[in-house]
């Protein structure tokens, strides 16, 4: 069912390991019905999307034991690291200026 | 996009520690429900960035850890049939059972396969007609849309060999017992995948029946880092309440479709948790409608009363009332090259991950 990247022998030996709750980002390559090739850290793997709709190329998902559990969003990531970033600068005027 | 990168920087993690520094009322402690948060906690060495007043406590989320002994020696009696083909997850086969486990049964000629998805298992029952092919369908919210996918393709395409043996568990009945045990828990990080899920609104009862806030946590260093931050807070607010972290990919409500499923070929019953016992509503069991695909239900085997191995304290260990290292057998008769118990077994496994990322 999954074809297995022969050249990328780390990849293999986490997704043998099967961690159970290790989740591996991936970017769909290709829609085929129930199924989807997925690129995981440059290697595509045959992955069940049973458990989404509207999976399309281009989207970003999270693998968990062969399938696609959910869609992670990009615009989500963004804006959490954005906020990260604003908190720290404001952060880092404040302090400024209880030393003047 | 590049998920990774950005939750790897450094410079917020330092950020967020001199916040959490800033912000701590009192010593606290928390606790990662998660294997794979224990993993990179102990991985990236996040509790040695942390306060002094912060401890953090493994719980009980690692699958393979908190299955039953009993489970074990099961799986083992059924891969000792003949014309059956056990498949199972990988971490479960070295689980040391009261006589054997499956990676020993397996030596021994049985056939015991590795897969790393159902779907696997369903192409080996179909080319394998006269076996059965068993699956040990263990693991959380996580796990369970898999299983309920290869219940439902085996149910479509008429396939008769295909069979699970059930340990399904689900997080919140267990979360809340160990509070009930009177384990001292000032906040719970979240698991993120199990929320992907099945949604953070399945801690709302808990955060409220016990005044307990959960963070809902991703699996980088500043994921978790700014979760432990928003905990901090709202522990030093007084608040008790479910806040997603891992908002890149959980919501309140989870996956509509999967859970779909898994309430089609699942209902709820009680589990039986290694190192705490049973808990009402902390699992699944197969549905009456698909009980054709239940192992257990449909060819019972007898098996001796199990016991735990001599001397381990992995049941302790899952609840948080014992620290890895802090157990007789840790790292001299109990290493991952040769585990007693099952928490040294998986990468997932709070001693595993003490073993593995131990200071030098």
């Amino acid at each position: 069912m999954v074809d297995w990247p022969s050249d990328n022998l780390q990849l293999l030996l986490i997704l043998k390991r099967n961690d159970m709750c290790l989740g591996i980002p991936a970017r769909i390559e290709k829609v085929e019905k129930d199924y989807a090739q997925a690129n995981i850290g440059g290697a595509m793997i045959k992955i069940g999307i049973q458990l989404l709709d509207n999976v399309q190329t281009g989207d970003y998902v999270i693998v968990h034991t062969g399938f696609a559990l959910e869609k992670i969003s990009e615009e989500e990531a963004l804006y959490t690291l954005k906020l990260l970033q604003q908190m720290k600068d404001l952060d880092a005027r404040e302090d400024i200026s209880h030393e003047i | 996009m590049n998920f990774t990168e950005g939750f790897r920087k450094k410079e917020f993690v330092e950020y967020l520690i001199t916040r959490i520094a800033g912000n701590i009322p009192r010593k606290i402690k928390l606790m990662e429900v998660c294997g794979g948060h224990t993993m990179a906690i102990r991985r990236y060495g996040i509790h040695s960035l942390l306060p002094a007043d912060i401890e953090l406590l493994s719980g009980p989320g690692c699958p393979v850890c908190v299955t039953a002994q009993d489970y074990i020696d099961g799986a083992v009696a059924y891969a000792k049939l003949p014309d059956v083909i056990t498949v199972s997850y990988g971490d479960l086969l070295r689980i040391p059972g009261t006589k054997s486990s499956l990676e020993s049964c397996r030596a021994g000629g049985c056939d015991v396969r590795i897969i790393s998805s159902t779907l696997e298992a369903l192409n080996i029952a179909k080319d394998n007609p006269g076996k059965k092919v068993i699956f040990m369908a263990i693991g959380f919210e996580t796990t369970v849309p898999g299983t309920a996918v290869a219940i439902l393709e085996a149910k479509n395409s008429g396939l008769n060999n295909f069979f699970v043996m059930n340990a399904h568990k689900t997080m919140p009945a267990a979360m809340a017992a160990l509070i009930d045990e009177g384990i001292p828990i000032d906040g719970y990080i979240g698991p993120g995948h199990v929320c992907a899920v099945a949604g953070s609104s399945i801690f709302n009862d808990l955060a409220l029946k016990y005044h307990v806030p959960v963070v809902i946590s991703g699996f980088e260093p500043v994921d978790l880092v700014q979760a432990i931050y928003m905990l901090v807070k709202m522990i030093s607010e007084k608040r008790a309440e479910v806040e997603i972290q891992y908002s890149r990919l959980v919501t309140s409500e989870g996956n509509r479709k999967a859970q779909k499923m898994i309430e089609e070929v699942f209902e709820p019953s009680t589990q039986t948790w290694r190192g705490i016992g049973a808990i009402q509503n902390s699992g699944l069991r197969i549905r009456e409608q698909y009980a054709a695909f239940d192992i257990e239900r449909q060819y019972p085997v007898k098996t001796e009363p199990s016991e735990e191995p001599r001397g381990c304290l992995c049941g302790q260990v899952l609840k948080g009332l014992v620290k890895p290292d802090k157990c007789k057998l840790f790292g001299k008769n109990c290493t991952p090259l040769h585990p007693v118990g099952a928490c040294m077994v998986s990468p997932e496994g709070a001693c595993n991950a003490y073993y593995n990322y131990r200071s030098i």
